[in-house]
């Protein structure tokens, strides 16, 4: 999978896209059950997600492959993220990266 | 904290969904307050799920392909008899419903066109279906039934639109420029047919773009499948409730109605449960 295509595979979750950024890189800094994740990506990025939200996020980062679940031994299933999510994220984020990059230099400032 | 709406509230999600997630989810649920933005969310969040099952079922590319194809096959084969029976058994009772409420007339017409619309729709979304399913039953052999299905469902629909078109050649049910509607229908849905087909099927380099394309407009038509499903379902009751009490003393005339109108019911839950535009439906680049 090259470059655009990783980008195209987030924009293809449509509403769910940010927040499937939100939880690839909450899950970049190690495994994490949805709680977890849901108290990580406030302190992160000052975003709470909806239990809602965030599942239907995992659910297609899941069936894509960009993350794993792993065995739990109470309710609270810890998720992982895997080689393809990592590039997928990466990918995207450098994009990000860029483009914020050209927009604050189109402002004349810096990053 | 745990809260009675809680399980009610997972209960909204497909059966398959609440098999997978269903114990980790009220767990996290569990930890959030209760308020209306919540509730929003999940009700959103189970919506997503009952309109893409494929974007977190993880089926297989041909149980999908299966799914799909045997849904849209029954949901034609239902429409084409419901509809043809309302029409061709009881034209004058028609006749007569619409003489003393025109709303009918006019939601019959609207409902008609809207119809001919979503089952273009629908065949432009099965064709690359078929076209994947015809190549990969070679490969699997236990999958010959995909033949089967695929030729069923093209001979469903080219047959249900004939017959649509025999039926209403000598009649004044559907006015002319409507018939006309649905001879340009028939025209630009077979042509569009063959011509996807065969763009499957040869492995045309035009094919991915041009269907994947496709899907990506087909996804937010969604909204007007919705509005459409609420439209017959106005239609049917409105229908059904005039019958009744025009022909409150023929049974035959109360039950045809009542069963018409769950069989359009039923149709359009079907037809809203097929995953248009889904990131899953198989371009040729998936193979």
């Amino acid at each position: 999978m090259n470059g655009k295509a990783n980008q195209e595979a987030l924009g293809e979750f449509g509403r769910f896209t940010d927040p499937s950024v939100l939880i690839l890189s909450s899950l970049a800094g190690g495994d994490k059950h949805g709680y977890a994740m849901i108290e990580d990506i406030v302190a992160m990025s000052n975003v709470h997600l909806g239990a809602g939200t965030l599942y239907g996020a995992l659910a297609r980062l899941e069936s894509k492959g960009y993350i794993k679940a792993l065995q739990s031994a109470d309710r609270r299933r810890p998720y992982r993220l895997t080689a393809l999510g990592k590039k997928v994220l990466e990918e995207h984020l450098r994009e990000v990266q860029r483009v914020a990059r050209l927009g604050l230099e189109r402002l004349g400032g810096t990053i | 904290m745990k809260h009675w709406l809680y399980p009610p509230l997972v209960k909204l999600f497909p059966r398959d969904w609440q098999v997978r997630f269903k114990d980790e989810f009220l767990a996290v649920l569990e930890t959030q307050t209760l308020t209306p933005r919540n509730i929003v969310d999940v009700l959103r969040a189970a919506v997503d799920a009952h309109l893409q099952p494929q974007s977190w079922s993880g089926l297989s590319r041909l149980e999908h392909l299966r799914n799909a194809q045997l849904t849209l096959f029954w949901t034609f084969a239902l429409f084409a008899f419901a509809v043809l029976y309302l029409f061709k058994q009881s034209e004058h009772y028609f006749d007569a419903l619409t003489a003393y409420h025109p709303e009918i007339d006019f939601m019959s017409t609207v409902v008609g066109m809207g119809w001919v619309i979503a089952c273009f729709v629908c065949l432009t979304a099965i064709i690359p279906m078929i076209g994947q399913g015809l190549r990969a039953a070679p490969k699997q052999h236990s999958q010959v039934w995909l033949y089967i299905v695929s030729g069923f469902l093209l001979a469903g629909f080219v047959t249900f639109t004939v017959t649509l078109l025999t039926t209403f050649r000598h009649s004044a049910v559907i006015p002319f420029y409507l018939r006309r509607v649905w001879q340009t229908g028939l025209v630009i849905t077979v042509a569009s047919s063959m011509i996807m087909l065969t763009l499957a099927l040869r492995r045309s380099p035009v094919a991915p773009k041009l269907l994947k394309r496709l899907h990506s407009r087909i996804y937010f038509l969604k909204v007007s499948m919705v509005a459409l499903t609420l439209m017959t379902l106005a239609w049917g009751v409105r229908i059904w409730q005039v019958s009744v009490s025009a022909f409150h003393t023929d049974h035959f005339q109360r039950i045809f109605f009542s069963t018409v109108l769950v069989m359009v019911v039923l149709t359009c839950f079907s037809l809203l449960r097929q995953p248009f535009g889904s990131e899953k439906i198989p371009v040729r680049s998936r193979v």
